[in-house]
């Protein structure tokens, strides 16, 4: 029984932690999409940008749930195990989990900018650019603490 | 056409909305628990697959709460079209009944967990509790929950509008 047990709740914690892991790309991804045909508007179509902006956001808000859903099943992980938040691990896990806030906060008024520009037709690259420019900053930063926080 | 544009914008809005609430709850709680020492006896009394369908469970109750307490505040834009007098007690009852939703699906989860663990007849006298005292409790933490991310929301709201409004201006 618990031969077979063991194995299966391994499976569902690899299966977590590759969701944590694979829900970056597609936040990472869409922001840089999104801010390359924002900085060559020249090039792309104003309207377009804002419906690949407009679709990114549904992508995006169900990634940031997935990723806090995983994340706490990756600290659950852990057990008793865990580390105190007063040592070197726990100090950048805080910092890692202040930054996932901050994002979540910041990214509101992105996502309602975007319904915005799109409900009355009139995108502004400029402000999509510095948006997505500074959504894919922030999500290197946060990518940056999780590879530091799974070495040590 | 351009109804169905509105509409899946009004639920984007929603999603969002609902999504950053849940998510924004889940972070600051881990980070007060994890700061307090209290996270890991936490973590270690609940399995995998309790805590991913907790999270579910009020990712999907706050998810419908937020288009509750939305529902006709949307023009073009989403700048309510609703007074504040309306929306603020609006988004303190639905925190409300949110929370009590997430009791009972938190109380079917646990019912379902107890049960493969053969602890059925603990869960009846629980399931007691959390109908009576459990329920007014959970009301009143998601009212006190739902007029926070209601001031937090229009603070949002606000800046947005400032944000938009300043580039629309420059020449």
């Amino acid at each position: 029984m618990v031969a077979i047990r063991v194995p299966a709740l391994h499976a569902l914690s690899l299966f977590v932690r590759w969701a944590h892991v694979a829900g970056m790309a597609p936040i990472l991804g869409g922001a840089l999409l999104v801010w390359w045909l924002g900085v060559r508007r020249k090039d792309a179509n104003a309207g377009v940008v804002l419906d690949v902006a407009e679709r990114y956001e549904w992508i995006f808000w169900a990634a940031i749930g997935v990723q806090v859903m995983t994340g706490v099943g990756n600290l659950g992980a852990f057990g008793d195990a865990l580390p105190a938040s007063a040592t070197g691990w726990g100090t950048k896990l805080i910092l890692k989990l202040i930054a996932v806030l901050a994002l979540a906060v910041l990214s509101v008024p992105r996502t309602l900018a975007v319904v915005a520009m799109a409900g009355v037709k009139r995108p502004q690259p400029g402000l999509l650019s510095v948006f997505y420019g500074g959504t894919a900053i922030f999500v290197v930063g946060i990518a940056g603490l999780a590879v530091w926080l799974a070495h040590g | 056409m351009a109804e169905s544009a509105i509409r899946e914008r009004n639920q984007l809005v929603v999603f969002a909305l609902g999504t950053f609430h849940a998510a924004g709850l889940i972070v600051a709680l881990v980070l007060a628990l994890y700061a307090a020492g209290g996270l890991a006896p936490l973590l270690s009394s609940l399995s995998t697959i309790a805590g991913l369908a907790l999270f579910s469970a009020l990712w999907l109750t706050t998810v419908w709460s937020t288009h509750r307490t939305l529902r006709g505040a949307f023009t073009v834009a989403p700048w309510t079209a609703v007074p504040l007098g309306i929306m603020i007690p609006r988004a303190a009852w639905r925190g409300g009944i949110n929370g009590v939703a997430f009791l009972a699906c938190l109380g079917l989860i646990l019912v379902i967990s107890s049960a493969f663990n053969g602890d059925i007849g603990v869960v009846g006298f629980g399931a007691l509790i959390f109908a009576t005292v459990g329920a007014a409790f959970a009301f009143v933490i998601g009212l006190v929950l739902g007029l926070l991310f209601a001031c937090v929301d229009l603070a949002l709201v606000t800046a947005t509008r400032a944000i938009v409004n300043n580039e629309e201006s420059r020449p």
